[in-house]
């Protein structure tokens, strides 16, 4: 398995895929905390729930959490990985050498998880870099304690269990480009719509919910919590995956 | 397996309890108790073979589809399995039986193109009464929708034979293929390479060889790192993919990215990686496709090599018959997923009969002589008849006996192409 693993994430290294989506979420990080620090009070695009001006630890954990997008990021990458396989048609290899597709599946998700989670520590670390930069641009102090550094290391959590969460997608959906839309459809769409018919179901969605509280945006639940019903849905759509990925003829 | 599953049990129950527990209870260390108690009561329960709903099924799923039978097997090679890949080099039991050694190409042309079966022929005859057939297709079935692509289809392949297996485009030799590596499900009938269905192989990748036209390739991906993956997924070190690359002469593109490569070179990789493990059985499905008439003949001279000098079982498909007539053993020729026929190349030639050929300035009188007996009669010139179904005396008795001229009159062989023809328009007109 370990052996499977290592493939997936060579598989990874060798496509511009991972690259690409990492350089779009740095980006759009950079760019969005950036602006929150440049437009301040001001700003009619600070984020919901940061602090416009930081003064304590829980200001600046706001205002880093906005790496926390990178997770729709990681949600496609992972939609991609068997989808991606099919649409390229190197699927057949891929069990041809692996013919127990669960395992494939498994190792998928595995790999993709750490994968997700590197991506979701080098967008924090642009993060950090805006922020740091700012502060000691601005002549202000940097508040640097455990209410940061746990916000920084729930990031990368959510990223890579988000990754894992794409790959059951993708391998429910074996089309590439359903998939994403599907990824895409069900945080955008589905989850608001949802969150908004029903509020008091909201917090309890693999996103809005779990994913939030895993990044510290869902108090009520928390990020422990959090992650354990994360991954209750990520075993869900994984088994459900499974099944398809297995009765699935390769054409 | 089941502390594997206890294992899962415990982390699943240990997510949901954390989860709960937080949840019910005030004070964060009430969590991970209920955690460990749920995922020690789950671990319990899945062990008793009685999964738990919706998730005991996903959790079975990632231990083994194939059933009791194939989880006896793979617990037998369990000790194989557990190996580190450096040691699966020194494990006798994953060589494969005959090893590629590596000759520069040219010499596959410089060798000459004996038929004779050497060693691995003589060695196939004692194979043969002990082990199951390299490739057995029993009462193959496989229906899509209203669609019957292959329909009952019977045949087997003896160990170090090269064999053709031929049919039109469509007749359902790709999803025979596919089939026979586990990549499509059968309606009914059992396919099965070294005596077992590909999924219950223990070592694939080392045991059968495939290249179908089904697998693709990530446009991005240079070729090198194409078969580093699969040697990297499969145990199998580095150099090896450099002499593949080597083998099938793509070692100046190797470190390009495959989007670019021409169909020919995409053919040759598709080979390096299906001989990567090498195995002793090659699944070939229209490896010439793509092909100009200078990547046939090598590929042509590259499987006689490989068959003839390392004694590979090869089982090579294509719709030209000329591309392989040349070097194959065996035939398994197929329309519209029937068995048309199966046998030795010659065996099949000749049981397609022998025609005579008549030349007589007065043919058309002998065609109508000829009517009313059951031959067939083709007119191919004015003045020559093809006939079969009649001795060649018959013909010579019956001008003689109607006085007809004849300026010739001589048995023919039909080539294995035009036997082809005939066996496949006869199937397609019936």
């Amino acid at each position: 398995m370990i052996r499977l693993i290592r493939a997936e994430l060579f598989k990874l290294r060798t496509t511009r895929m991972y690259l690409g989506l990492l350089v779009a979420a740095t980006g759009v990080v950079v760019l969005v905390s950036g602006l929150q620090f440049a437009l301040g009070e001001d700003s009619s695009l600070t984020i919901e729930g940061a602090a416009s001006v930081i003064e304590t630890e829980a200001d600046l954990r706001s205002v880093l959490d906005v790496s926390g997008v990178a997770v729709l990021f990681t949600l496609i990458l992972g939609a991609t990985a068997l989808a991606g396989e099919h649409r390229h048609r190197t699927i057949a290899t891929t069990f041809l050498v692996t013919p127990t597709r669960s395992r494939v599946v498994v190792a998928k998700v595995a790999g993709y998880t750490v994968a997700g989670a590197v991506f979701g520590v080098v967008v924090e670390a642009a993060a950090v870099v805006v922020a740091v930069g700012w502060l000691t641009a601005t002549g202000n102090a940097i508040p640097f304690g455990s209410t940061v550094i746990a916000g920084l290391a729930l990031t990368p959590v959510a990223t890579g269990l988000a990754a894992g969460f794409g790959v059951g997608i993708g391998a429910a959906i074996p089309n590439q480009l359903a998939a994403v839309l599907a990824g895409f459809g069900w945080v955008m769409l589905a989850e608001q719509l949802v969150g908004g018919l029903v509020p008091d179901l909201a917090q309890w969605l693999p996103f809005r919910g779990a994913g939030a509280a895993i990044t510290g945006l869902n108090p009520e639940i928390g990020a422990v919590a959090g992650i354990g019903l994360f991954l209750a849905y990520l075993f869900v759509i994984v088994a459900v995956g499974i099944q398809v990925t297995r009765r699935r003829d390769i054409a | 397996m089941k502390g594997a599953r206890t294992g899962v049990g415990i982390v699943f129950g240990a997510a949901l309890g954390l989860l709960f527990g937080q949840l019910l209870f005030d004070g964060w260390w009430i969590g991970p108790m209920v955690g460990v108690a749920a995922g020690l009561i789950i671990g319990a329960i899945t062990d008793l073979g009685r999964p738990a709903g919706a998730l005991g099924v996903g959790l079975r799923a990632t231990t083994r589809p194939d059933g009791g039978e194939a989880i006896v097997r793979s617990r037998s090679r369990s000790k194989r399995d557990g190996r580190a890949p450096l040691d699966d080099q020194h494990d006798p039991l994953r060589q494969p039986r005959t090893k590629v050694s590596m000759p520069h190409p040219a010499q596959w042309h410089s060798r000459p193109a004996e038929r004779e079966r050497t060693v691995s022929a003589t060695a196939s005859t004692s194979i043969l009464e002990t082990e199951p057939p390299a490739v057995e297709v029993e009462h193959l079935t496989k229906r899509y929708g209203a669609t019957l692509a292959v329909d009952d289809l019977s045949f087997s392949i003896p160990h170090g034979t090269i064999a053709g297996f031929l049919g039109p485009n469509g007749a359902g030799k790709t999803t025979t293929f596919r089939m026979l590596v586990g990549l499509a499900a059968p309606t009914s009938g059992t396919a099965h390479v070294l005596g077992e269905p590909y999924s219950s192989l223990s070592d694939p990748i080392h045991s059968v060889g495939a290249m179908l036209e089904v697998s693709g390739h990530h446009p991005a991906r240079t070729a090198r790192n194409h078969l580093l993956l699969l040697a990297r997924t499969a145990g199998i070190p580095g150099e090896r993919v450099n002499e593949m690359l080597d083998l099938v002469e793509l070692e100046e593109a190797a470190d390009r990215a495959v989007g670019g490569f021409s169909s020919g070179m995409r053919q040759r990789l598709g080979l390096a990686a299906a001989l990567l493990g090498d195995p002793g059985l090659l699944l070939l499905d229209e490896p010439a496709n793509g092909l100009d008439p200078k990547g046939i003949r090598w590929l042509r001279g590259f499987l006689r090599w490989l068959a003839h000098e390392n004694g590979k079982t090869v089982f090579v498909s294509s719709h030209v018959l000329a591309e392989v007539a040349q070097m194959v053993d065996e035939v398994v020729i197929i329309n519209r997923g029937r068995l048309i026929t199966q046998g030795p190349t010659d065996t099949v030639v000749a049981h397609m009969g022998r025609t005579v050929m008549v030349r007589s300035p007065d043919a058309a009188h002998v065609a109508k002589l000829l009517e009313g007996q059951e031959v067939t009669v083709t007119q191919p010139d004015d003045d020559r008849l093809v006939v079969s179904g009649i001795e060649i005396e018959e013909v010579g008795r019956l001008a003689a006996a109607n006085n007809v001229v004849l300026y010739e009159l001589r048995e023919q062989g039909l080539s294995l192409e035009e036997t082809f023809l005939a066996l496949t328009e006869q199937e397609g007109e019936s």
